[in-house]
């Protein structure tokens, strides 16, 4: 985000100083402006767009598989690594007592335990727990450590939210789509649950209606998790930008107002990496809850 | 004309943000796949443990005081219970004691009176005797004195005069005696 403003500012036109060649100026400069504009869009997609850091791959027979190390692969592995060091630490030191870290990381297992797991699953609820706190706390991690404003440097390719990418939301949502029919199938046995699919009790002759509502339905809920988490992540990172970016489409001298609008959507950034990181997981819940009881 | 919202998305999506990137979503699937199964088995499975072991130990404390306070409140309860009993019986004791007090001292006035009652009805009785034979000594005396009078007259013949006077001489030398 400095490094942005700063070649911003760096990039600010000069006035030109001769009255005569005013008007010859004025075009000039507007075109400037507009190729501004499309060097500003570069910029603003370039940190929230993936970029290959490591170029990684394999040939399966006559088909090269990549496997590069991106820039939301290396955030995902810091948020990765943070969270195993936070967790295994204040882990380490669990006690009948709690107290300090420990006391802190509980009260959030507490949360997903009690307020997200065991009132949406409700009886087995406890199968589904660990990895709804799996899933908080990653997408938190990776929420937060996003939001860390780290220029890039040298080979290191800078801080860049990985959940800003629908290439990961949609593999998480997966994990809890896989995560619900596994669920539905161990409580209503695996027939039940596809014989279930329509609620007990519509007409039969609304089947024909109700069973592609319910198959969309069933590819509904994944989709939503992965684009309302994307689309939330990546969109504050772009307003933060955007105000940023103001200081050159209008003036320097707004550069007071956009930064300190940026701030306060960075504020509120955090709160949404918390808030974005809740509902992942409390809709997992909700979607593996109502798979838990014949409708 | 779109809004300029419309077309700042249509841009984003037509710079490729829609786009899937396969190597990415493979890296995020192992990295979460790992940190499932790691943090599961060394984090939350005996965090959740130990959560709940803290809810079983505080659940059976609050339980077991709750039992030990209704076992304090009925041994209380039982000893305030004995200790009424124990007044009671006291104040039974007490009373008994002073009833059968009272009891032994009318029995052993009503002994003594009876028994001074029997003195004096003795003493009266034996007052009467001793009268009715002062008494009846008396007569046979008089009798007697009768008799030795009336001897001396007869042996001295004497005039009526000098009779008399023996008379009265006899009966002033009688020692005085109160009348029965």
């Amino acid at each position: 985000m400095i490094v942005l403003l700063a070649t911003l500012l760096l990039a600010q036109p000069e006035h030109p100083s001769s009255p005569a060649a005013e008007q010859a100026a004025e075009t000039a400069h507007a075109e400037k402006i507009a190729e501004h504009e499309e060097s500003i869009a570069d910029h603003i997609f370039h940190h929230v767009q993936d970029q290959t850091v490591v170029p990684l791959g394999f040939w399966a027979g006559n088909r090269y598989v990549r496997l590069d190390i991106t820039k939301h692969v290396i955030n995902m592995w810091i948020a990765a690594g943070i969270l195993l060091i936070v967790v295994g630490l204040a882990a380490r030191k669990r006690a009948l007592v709690p107290k300090g870290g420990y006391n802190l990381l509980e009260s959030f297992v507490m949360f997903v335990r009690d307020e997200i797991s065991v009132k949406n699953i409700g009886h087995h609820a406890d199968l589904y727990t660990p990895y709804l706190c799996s899933a908080f706390f990653f997408i938190l991690f990776m929420n937060l450590s996003g939001l860390l404003p780290i220029p890039a440097y040298g080979g290191f390719p800078g801080i860049s939210t990985a959940t800003g990418n629908i290439s990961v939301t949609v593999v998480l949502a997966l994990f809890t789509f896989v995560l619900t029919q596994i669920a539905g199938m161990r409580s209503q046995g695996a027939v039940g649950y596809w014989a279930h699919m329509v609620p007990s009790g519509v007409p039969v002759w609304l089947y024909p209606i109700m069973l592609p509502v319910e198959i969309l339905g069933l590819f509904t809920k994944p989709f939503a998790l992965t684009v309302r988490l994307f689309a939330n992540m990546v969109a504050g990172h772009i307003v933060i930008f955007f105000l940023i970016a103001l200081t050159v489409l209008i003036s320097v001298w707004v550069a007071p107002v956009s930064v300190a609008f940026a701030l306060g959507i960075f504020m509120l950034e955090l709160f949404v990496a918390l808030v974005q990181a809740y509902v992942f997981t409390m809709l997992s819940a909700v979607f593996i809850g109502m798979t838990q009881h014949a409708h | 004309m779109c809004p300029p919202f419309v077309q700042g998305l249509n841009m984003l999506i037509a710079a490729g943000i829609t786009d899937i990137n396969v190597a990415l979503s493979v890296w995020t699937a192992v990295t979460f796949a790992i940190l499932i199964v790691v943090l599961g088995k060394f984090a939350w499975g005996p965090i959740l443990q130990m959560m709940e072991t803290r809810e079983k130990t505080i659940a059976d404390a609050i339980e077991s005081a709750k039992k030990e306070r209704a076992a304090a409140e009925a041994a209380s309860a039982e000893m305030r219970a004995a200790l009424e009993k124990a007044r009671n019986e006291s104040a039974e004791l007490i009373r008994r004691n002073q009833q059968e007090v009272a009891a032994a001292k009318g029995e052993l006035m009503a002994a003594a009176k009876k028994e001074s009652d029997d003195l004096l009805a003795a003493a009266r009785k034996t007052i009467q005797e001793e009268k009715r034979q002062a008494i009846a000594e008396l007569r046979a005396l008089t009798v007697d004195m009768a008799i030795e009078a009336a001897n001396r007259l007869v042996q001295m013949n004497m005039d009526e005069k000098k009779q008399k006077q023996l008379v009265e001489e006899y009966i002033s030398s009688l020692p005085k005696e109160s009348r029965a």
